[in-house]
Order: structure tokens, then sequence, then C-alpha cells
């Protein structure tokens, strides 16, 4: 695999430097902003994207360590802080997507490869799914109209993961839409967003679920496309575009924004007091990569009955999960998940998310044993609060 | 040419790899489809496993263990049979369906029986068709 | 992460003879994989197992730097050992050496099938390789062998095998569930084919086992269960309490006043010596030569135990106070580093086949009733007679009874014929009655058996062949009133013969001794007779594929005494040759973490049933205790991470064979 000839002008920002034939990080002034700021240095003083980027620079793909190509949240604290605004993530995106070849042995998706699988299922022609099973009763779902409500891995998640339900955050949205008079459509045609093998540097399985996607909703006809998860919402509204051309008279929304906007227009009503304590996590996806802070907190500022303490390091500034993709969870994730918990159990009883991987990934370390003690902390998706407001 | 699904058959070492080792020892046929895997014990079945030999293009899965009870390592058995059921809403949300994944039991002397589960599942498995994931001619 | 050495896999396809080759077609397939990923070499040899075959695969790996192999050949579970053994001895780590199992999983099972497979076994082979290049060498450590070793059974094929074992000097424990060592063969009274007196072979034999400063006994006595650590077994022996102690001098004066089985007395006890043919009392010895000759209190007869302690006559006469009513059972803890099981057999129940009348008429009996009765230390003395006390006229000896039939037992119990015999004469000799054999097939093989059976047809013994349907007490003609009448056809005439006779035979089937925990315990199998199983059933009749457990005697197959006394010997020699080895091996594929993954949850150590994990609370790591891990494989299930993983079973490791085994995999 020559090195010159494989690299591609432009990667999501990151840009080549055909000369050198290695793919870097242009811009970078190698001042070390990002790895001070960078939340994966804090438990493990050895990993920095600035290193990372010199690396590259001098010694080309290969010489970036498996160790530091995978450890890589990918949640942008660093490219926030970054003077010069190196997209460090996408720079680790496309050197994954470059060593694809071996990561493929290498490429650890966690909780047994289970995600990874699923999703190179979804990529399959011959796939027939039947996804509405977890729907339940009372709740009116359509073949067809205006509203298309994606669910994503949602069908499959309960039987990965143990620690938390999240088909009930699909059967909140699905009340909400119904409570103000929207009746979704759930297709059987849907397949995985794709976010983890993009991220992951599976280029190819994430164009083909994009393109599989992409070619139902459009035929759809609907003019709405609602999520309640954050990673989809950024592939939906910023990277399926950039594939497979722009969504031409369809509006991307994650459901934040759209019970926001439902509940100022006055369609759906939240009266029934809801009486805790809350903080929230802006989910990397939504909050840095998307730029959406304000929708999930007009949504809780509407819901009686809530007192919401904001954590100290929020909007651009929050810190992650601890888990990007599925794929960096190591001995040095627990401190990370300890460190947020542990803020988050300072201001408030329950800690709400928007998304369900960090609901699934700080459930997933409650239910483990925590690396020192931590307060009583409930994690609430903000779609399932929400619906606990509804009359 | 009627199909000819290709089962992925996890087998435990101590018995139901002994066991299809005894249906071989009395030469009772199967049809070739079977393809076995070696693993220690049935407790160490990832689901993970299921679903990658269905992404690999296999029609049907198969884990033979212990009888319930005698599990070599005590109860690694049952936790097989807990982490397969969990899969069987992702198996019907996939539109596989859980009919195309079979556990069940035979021990180390019980060559007959492993001979039977197998022609059984492949009949079965015939029934309901190639499955929709193949790529590969069947 | 440094990247691993370039692998180089030699792949070497065995035609087993023609087990292999008549069905695969071994060319194509040798073709076939030496075309695969890092292959260097790819042989076929007609018996890899042989020494030529060994050197073959020797010479390769020496002088190709082979650093991984995969063997197509019979089951790994006869050989993987052996081959890895021999790859070691050329250079190669042992565990870079996989087996296909092209035989007993392809070739034998698709024999109308070659084409197809032919490219099973290439699948099966490319399996093994892919699983093979994703290996890692594995460092083998050892642990010292435990010189003790346990027999479980006293009958003959125990005292023998303990005898052996205690002459060459290891320390012996003999475990024998009754009160008294000797086991079947204490029970009869002579042993075909010479009509030797049973008890004047066995007695020297049980009385050198009781005396021998090497031989613990422990009798009335059962292993509970069974641990396995290297080197090392540890049994849970259950004695159940005499209320006798060894002071006991043998007077008998307790038997004799003990009031049980008494004209007044309701409580009988059926002596399980004499098969319930004869009672016995609450306090008692199994026959008089019984070893050691301690007395036995039956607590559930006793009317101490059963009466709130009101009988205490056998204490009161006791001349040695030898009776301690306050005996309790005992869990006591042997260490060994060898277990023989010499557990012997029992009769398949007759009664399960209705028709023939066992334990509905009175003067039905089984072989082993039988042989007490004939025995001169039995409840008549020698004596043949029927319940009534009178000797018979005419006797019928059934053969096969739940033997070479579907519905009870499949196999043939092999004795039973030359017991028959023998029962055959010795009634008739004591008796003078008529005596019929009614047979199937008479399976006399063995030295003098065929002699034995011309000279009883001298006697005038009537042989029937043909399956008897039922013995009834419903007469159907005047003779046959107050008879059993033995129906049957004569198949070599033709005819429906309806035999009155005063007393019935039965030969059973030869059952195995009900030892499922023990196996289970041992992790020992059975074959689907509910046998043991042996190792290998031609080669290697005395091991298991348990290292350390070998088995003798009827507990292995039905045998007489000749084959008894011969595989108990041959056992004692295997057990006493891994004795003397040491030190074993101890098995590496167990659990593994790498602490750079390893989340610290303790999801692991929920799971594991050996306690083999535990969570490091000041490195915040799992570690794994390997003589205690198992290599099961359930945390590797558990972990979010993947950071525990059981050697030789890695993800990627299985994943790769499932690849390969995948449609389409092979062109």
């Amino acid at each position: 695999m020559s090195e010159a000839a494989s690299v591609p002008a432009e990667v999501g920002g990151a840009r080549a430097n055909p000369s050198l034939g290695v793919l870097t990080a242009e811009g970078c002034i190698q001042c070390n902003k990002c790895t001070f700021n960078c939340p994966v240095h804090r438990v493990d003083v050895l990993f920095s994207p600035r290193k990372v980027i010199l690396q590259s620079y001098l010694g080309g793909a290969d010489a970036v360590s498996e160790r530091d190509l995978w450890a890589c949240l990918t949640c942008g604290e660093c490219q926030a802080a970054c003077p010069t605004q190196v997209p460090y993530p996408a720079f680790i995106r496309a050197q994954r997507e470059r060593l694809r070849d071996e990561m493929v042995r290498a490429a650890p998706c966690k909780h047994g490869g289970l995600k990874d699988v699923l999703a190179q299922i979804m990529a399959k022609p011959g796939l027939r799914q039947d996804r509405r099973q977890w729907i339940g009763d009372g709740l009116r779902v359509a073949d067809s109209g205006e509203v298309i409500y994606f669910t994503g891995c949602m069908p499959y998640l309960d039987g990965v993961f143990s620690y938390c339900d999240s088909a009930e955050i699909g059967r909140a949205a699905i009340r909400l839409m119904n409570a103000a008079g929207i009746v979704p459509v759930v297709a059987n045609a849907e397949r995985c967003c794709g976010h983890d093998a993009l991220w992951n540097g599976k280029r190819e399985t994430f164009e083909t679920l994009a393109r599989a996607n992409a070619e139902w909703i459009r035929g759809s006809g609907a003019k709405r496309l609602v999520t309640t998860c954050a990673e989809c919402y950024s592939m939906l509204k910023h990277e399926y575009p950039k594939a497979i051309g722009p969504w031409e008279g369809i509006e991307v929304l994650h459901m934040s924004e759209l019970i926001a906007e439902l509940v100022k227009d006055g369609r759906l009503t939240l009266s029934k007091p809801v009486d805790l304590t809350v903080t929230y996590q802006d989910p990397c996806r939504l909050g840095r990569h998307s730029k959406e802070y304000d929708a999930p907190r007009a949504v809780l500022a509407a819901i009686p009955g809530v007192t919401f303490v904001e954590m100290d390091r929020v909007r651009e500034a929050s810190m992650c999960c601890g888990v990007g993709a599925y794929s960096n969870c190591d001995a040095q994730t627990k401190f990370l998940q300890q460190d947020r918990l542990e803020e988050a159990a300072s201001k408030a009883d329950h800690l709400v998310t928007a998304c369900p991987h960090c609901r699934i990934h700080f459930s997933c370390y409650l239910d483990g044993k925590p690396v020192d003690a931590l307060p009583a902390l409930k994690i609430v998706d903000l779609t399932v609060l929400a619906a606990k407001a509804l009359g | 040419m009627t199909f000819e699904p290709r089962i992925a058959t996890f087998c435990c070492n101590w018995c139901g790899y002994s066991a299809a080792d005894q249906a071989g020892a009395t030469k009772l046929p199967y049809p070739t489809g079977v393809r076995i895997v070696r693993l220690m014990c049935t407790g160490m079945m990832d689901p993970f496993y299921v679903l990658r030999a269905f992404e690999r293009g296999f029609d049907g899965v198969m884990v033979i263990g212990c009888h319930p009870g005698s599990c070599h390592y005590k109860s690694g058995n049952l936790q097989a049979k807990e982490q397969l059921g969990r899969l069987a809403g992702v198996l019907r949300a996939l539109g596989l369906g859980e009919e195309r994944v079979l556990m069940d039991a035979a021990s180390a002397p019980e060559g007959a029986r492993f001979a039977m589960l197998a022609n059984d599942f492949v009949e079965r498995v015939r029934q309901l068709g190639p499955s929709p994931l193949r790529e590969a001619a069947p | 992460m440094t990247d691993p050495p370039k692998r180089k896999v030699g792949v070497f396809i065995c035609h087993c003879g023609g087990n292999i080759a008549d069905v695969v077609d071994v060319n194509r397939l040798r073709e076939y994989a030496a075309q695969q990923g890092d292959v260097e070499v790819a042989t076929d040899f007609r018996f890899m197992c042989s020494n030529e075959g060994k050197t073959r695969l020797q010479r390769e790996v020496k002088e190709r730097g082979l650093n991984g192999a995969v063997v197509a050949c019979c089951t790994p579970k006869l050989y993987e050992d052996m081959f890895r053994e021999t790859a070691g001895d050329a250079g190669m780590n042992p565990y870079l050496l996989e087996i296909a199992n092209v035989r007993e999983q392809c070739s034998f099972v698709h024999r109308q099938e070659p084409e197809k497979a032919t490219e099973k076994a290439m699948s099966l082979v490319k399996a093994q390789v892919e699983k093979v290049r994703n290996l890692r060498p594995l460092e083998v450590k050892t642990a010292p062998i435990h010189p003790g070793v346990a027999v479980v059974g006293g009958g003959i094929a125990g005292i023998h095998a303990a005898i052996l074992l205690a002459d060459l000097g290891h320390k012996v424990t003999l475990i024998e569930k009754s009160p008294t060592i000797g086991g079947n063969m204490a029970r009869f009274d002579k042993t075909f084919p010479t009509l030797d007196c049973a008890m004047c072979t066995l007695s020297p034999k049980m009385d050198e086992a009781y005396n021998h400063p090497n031989i613990a006994l422990m009798t009335y006595a059962e292993v509970r269960a069974a641990v396995r650590t290297p080197g090392k077994f540890t049994l849970t022996v259950e004695k159940k309490p005499r209320y006798v102690t060894d002071a006991c001098i043998g007077c008998d004066r307790c038997t004799e006043r003990c009031p049980i089985s008494t004209a007044k007395s309701p409580i009988q006890a059926d002596s399980e010596w004499d098969l319930g043919i004869a009672k016995r009392k609450a306090i008692y010895r199994p026959f008089s030569s019984a070893l050691p000759p301690i007395w036995t209190i039956d607590a559930d007869h006793c009317f101490y135990f059963q009466r709130n302690k009101a009988c205490r006559v056998c204490a009161s006469v006791c001349p040695t106070h030898a009776i301690d009513f306050t005996m309790q059972p005992e869990r006591v803890s042997v260490e060994v580093g060898a277990v023989v099981l010499a557990t012997g057999y029992q009769l398949f129940d007759a009664a399960q086949i209705p028709q023939y009348g066992m334990r509905k008429y009175p003067d039905v009996y089984d072989g082993l009733q039988v042989e007490r009765m004939l025995a001169s230390n039995g409840p008549t003395r020698g004596k043949v007679v029927r319940k009534d006390g009178t000797p018979p006229k005419s006797v019928a000896i059934i053969h096969c009874v739940g033997s070479r039939d579907r519905n009870y037992k499949e196999y043939c119990s092999k004795v039973c014929c030359m017991y028959s015999l023998k029962f055959a004469h010795l009634i008739h000799e004591r008796t003078g009655a008529r005596v019929y054999n009614f047979y199937i097939d008479l399976r006399v093989g063995g030295k003098g058996y065929e002699e034995f059976y011309q000279r009883l047809a001298a006697e005038g013994i009537r042989f029937v062949r043909g399956k008897v349907e039922e013995v009834t007490d419903r007469a159907k003609a005047p003779e046959e009133e107050g008879k059993l009448v033995v129906v049957a056809e004569d198949t070599l005439v033709g005819s429906v013969l309806r035999v009155p006779v005063d007393m019935v035979v039965l030969s059973p089937a030869m059952v195995p001794s009900a030892i499922d925990d023990l196996l289970a315990s041992l992790h020992v199998d059975k074959t689907p007779d509910g046998f043991v199983k042996e190792y290998h059933p031609k080669i290697s009749p005395t091991e298991t594929a348990v290292k350390g457990v070998y088995v003798a005697g009827c507990a292995q197959a039905p045998k007489d005494i000749t084959e008894t006394i011969a595989q108990a010997g041959a056992a004692a020699m295997s057990a006493a040759v891994f004795l003397g080895s040491g030190e074993m091996s101890l098995n590496p594929l167990v659990a593994e973490v790498d602490p750079a993954l390893c989340r610290a949850c303790d999801r692991c150590t929920e799971v594991c049933e050996f306690d083999a994990v535990r969570v490091d609370p000041d490195g915040l790591v799992a570690v794994i205790d390997e003589t205690a891990c198992e290599g099961c494989g359930k945390c590797t299930v558990v972990c979010p991470t993947g950071a525990i993983s059981v050697r030789q079973f890695k993800k990627s490791q299985i994943v790769a064979a499932i690849d390969a085994l995948a449609p389409g995999a092979v062109p």
C-alpha cells in the first residue's frame, strides 16, 4: 500500500501534504494546547494529540501507535481549544481509515464486537428487518408521513447492553410526537447510521449504509428526519450530505430540537410536574460536533418541577462520557467516567443525557465497580424525562 | 438443485465435540454443511460469534453443549443459554428469526443424538431457506 | 505493539490408512493447503501417528523452522497432546500446533459424499491454518505429582491394583462403600471353569490388602466429591458410622443377642450381602470372613436408634466395649496423585422385565442370589432349596435377561453364559434336578470354557435355543399345577415349549455400579452403555481421558475374573508410571488478562465458578490464579473490553476459524 498513491486530498478537514506523501493535520503549530485539554491525557500522561501529529508528520501514518490511534475519544476538546482549529478527530479518523487493513484484525469493538457486526449485517443487501417490536401498545407509527423517526440501533441495543433500557427512549419519543399530533414513520428499511463504521475507519461500510438509508429516506417523501441519538444526528446532518449529497427538502433534527420547537409552538404541553434535581451532559456529537447546546436546555426549562443545575464543564467545554464509537474503552476509561460522574453527582442526583450511548457508557460504569466512592446518581434520558411530563 | 444449508456448529470440548466424534466413530452420517468450531465450553459462546456467522453467510447456527446440570465447568452451559436468549430479540428484528439458532445438548456418548440434532436442524434450516444475508451461492 | 514474527506453517495430512483417504481426496486437500496464507509446506502421509509420520513432522519443523503446524487427522481428543509433544521435541512451541478433525468429523460421517467431504476438509484445514496464524507460543509450567493413590472399590480389581501399587511403595487408600472388602467375587461359591472355591482364591488377597503396611483401608465409606488441582486430587470421603470400634474381637455375642428378626419383632432387615434372600440382624457382619472383621450396626433397623435408645443389649454383652452409639458420619479429605476406579458392577434388576416373574413368584432368583445360595458361607450353607425349604426337582436357567435387547441393555455381558453353565452343573450336582438352559447363543470364549461346556452337555443338561417369552404360574395342564411354567420357542426344532419347573434362575445383564456423581466430579465420561469411558477401547483400556484417573475391572466393561485381574494389573502399572514421573505439566490453556484493557469492573469475578479471578484493589486490575482457572471462558463473554481471554481460544482465533468455514471461503 503505497502512501503517496492512496492519500486522499482532503478528509474531513485534514489535508494531505502530497509532496511529503503523508496525511497530516495542516495548521498545527505544536503549541500543546490540545494535550492540556485532552481528557485522555489527564488520565494517561503519555497520550498527546500534539505528539501524534508530529509523529505522523515525521514518520507517516505507520508511525502512529495502535494505542494512540484507538485511545482517542474523538470528542473534539482538542479542536475546540486549538488556536488554529486543527480538526484532530477528523485527522484520527483519516488515519484509522488508512490503516484499515491491519485494523480489521486490531480494530477493537468493545462489548464483544456486537455493535460492529450488527452494523456489518445491516450493510448487507439481502437484509429484511422487523424493526418495530420494541414499540409496544398505545403508540402510533406509520409507514409513510411527513416525519421520519430515525431509530438507528434502537431495536438492537437492549439485546447487547443490559445496563439500561434503551427502547424506552424510543417509546418516549413516539409518545411525545403522538401527543403533538405527529404519527412518525418507523421504517423496516432503516439501517444503522454508520457512525461507528465511519469513526473506526470503515468507510466502505459507512457509505453502503448511508446509501441504503438515503435511498429509502429520499424515496419516502418525508420532510423531516428526527432522531433521539446524537450520533445518528451528527451523521445524518453533517456526514451524509458530504458522502451522498445534500438532503433536498428534508430537515434533520435532534429530538431535543423538535421538543423545544413543539413546546414553543404550543403543539406540545408538558404539564405534569417532574420533581427532580438534574444536571445535563452535552453529548460530544450534539455539542461540540454539531454546536447544538441550547435546545436540550430549552427542553429542561420546559419541564415543570425540574431543578436544573449546570456542571462546571459544559457546552463547548463539556467532558466526554469516556467512550467514542465503542472502540477506545480500556483500563484508563474508568478514571474519566469516575471524574465526570463525580462532577455530575456534586450538582444533582440525576444526570440527563441526550444520546443513548452516553447513557449506556455511564450506566456500564455504574453497573461495574466504581474506582472510588460515588454518591448515588441516576442516568436518565432527556426524551424519557420530557415524556414523564406529559399529562 | 436443493439448497444445502451451511451451519456454524459450536461444540464444547467435553460433550458436544465428543458427541460429534462419537457420531463419527459409529459412522452416523449428517450433511457436510455442518461445520464444527471447537470451544472448551459453551460458556465461551459469545453472541458475537452467532452474528458473525450470519454476517459471513451461514444459514444457521447450532450450539451443542453439556446437558443442564452436567457442564464440565459447572455452569458454562447456563450462561450460554442466557447469552443466546438475549439474542432472540435481535435475531427477530434482523429478520433472521430465532429458528435459525439452536442450542441443545449431547453428552460424550450420545453420538446418535448429535447426528439426529444435526440432521434435524439442517432440515429445519433447509425449510427456512437460505439466509437473507448470504452472498455466496448455497 | 510489535508485529508477531513471520508465521511459517506446516500442514500435515494423514490418510489414516484409508479411513480418511478413501473419502477425502488428500491430494486436492494438500494442494489447497499449500496455497493458504503463511503455509510453507503441505505434505501427506499414510499414518501421521506412526513413528515415520512423526519423524516427518519433526523434520519439517527443524529444517524449515516452522512456527505453526496443522495436522489434519483424527479427533484432537486422541492425539493432540502427542502431536504437540512431537512438535515440541523438534523445537517448536507445542501450542502452535492445531488438529483439523477430518476423520471423525468429516470422512467418517460423509462417506457417501466424497466430493463434498473433500470440500469440507479443505475448509476445516483452512480454519485451523487461520487459527494457527493467530496463535502465540505458550509457556508450559509443571507441578509435582502427589505420590499417593486412591483405589475406589474394594473388590478383586481394587484389591489387586492396591496390592501392586502398595508393593511398589506407594501409599494407597482403598475406599469401599460396603462394610467389607471382597466385592462380588466374595459372594461366589465356585469360579468357572475350574470350579475352584472363590473365597479360597480371594481370601489370601483380601488378607494381604487388609494387612499391607502401605494400604490404608476405608470401608463403609464413599467418595462424595473430587477436586482436581495441579498434580493432586482431593477426595472428600464420607465415612458412615458403624457404631462399632476396632476393639471388636469378632466373638458374635452381639449378633446372638440382638433382638430384631425374632418372631415377636416386626422389624426385619434384608441382608444386602445375600441380596435379599436372607435376613440379618441390626448388628451384623456381612459374611464370616469379612474384612475388616468389625461388626456394623444398621441404624435404620436398630432399636437403639429407632426406638429412642430402648435397646443396648449388644453394648451390654460386648466383652471389649466396642459398641459406640455416639459415632457420627465423618468427612475426611484424602489427597492423592492418582485415582483407580474399580467400582465394579451390580446386576440389572430383572424385575424390569415383569414377565420373567422376579419378585413376583417366590422361586425366581437372579445370578447373584443363586451364588449366595450355592455358597458354603451363604444362608443355606450351599444347599439349593426353594423358599419352602424343599430341593427343586427341575430348574430353568434363563440366559440374556435384559441383555442384547434394545429395550433394556444392548450389549452382551460376556460372563453370563459361563456362570449360567456353572449354575447348571452345580445345581444338578447338588440336587439331581433336571436343568434346562434357555439361551440365544452360547458365548464361551475363554481358556477352558468350551471344554467346560462340552462336559456339561454330557451331564444331561438340557439346552433350549430360544428367548423365553414368559414365566407364569398359570397352569394349562395337570403337570403344570403348582409349578412355574417357562414358555419359550425352541428355535432349532421350531415349536413352542411350555416347561414346568420348580425354580427359575435369571442370568441378567451386568450394569455398572452407580457412580455418576464421582465420575462427574472427576470429569470422567461414560460410554453409551453406561460404563466408564476408557481412553481408547483397544490400545488404552485402563486409562481415562483425565490424566491420573484409571479404571479397572467391570467398572469399565463386563468381564470375568481372569480379565479383571489382568486389567487391574495394567491399571496399577499405568498409575505407577504416572506417579513415578514425579511431575506433570500444567495446562496453560487458561485465562489471562491484558492490564491495558482491564476496567476492574468485577464482571469476571461475578461469573467465575472456580474463584480463579479477583480484582486487585491497588492495581485496579483483574488477576488470574492459573492453578484454579479451568479455562471455561465464561469471563471472556462478560468482559466489556475484551481484557480477559482464554489462551488458544481468543476471540480473534475463533473468528478466524468461523470465517474460514463460511460459505464462499473455500473457492
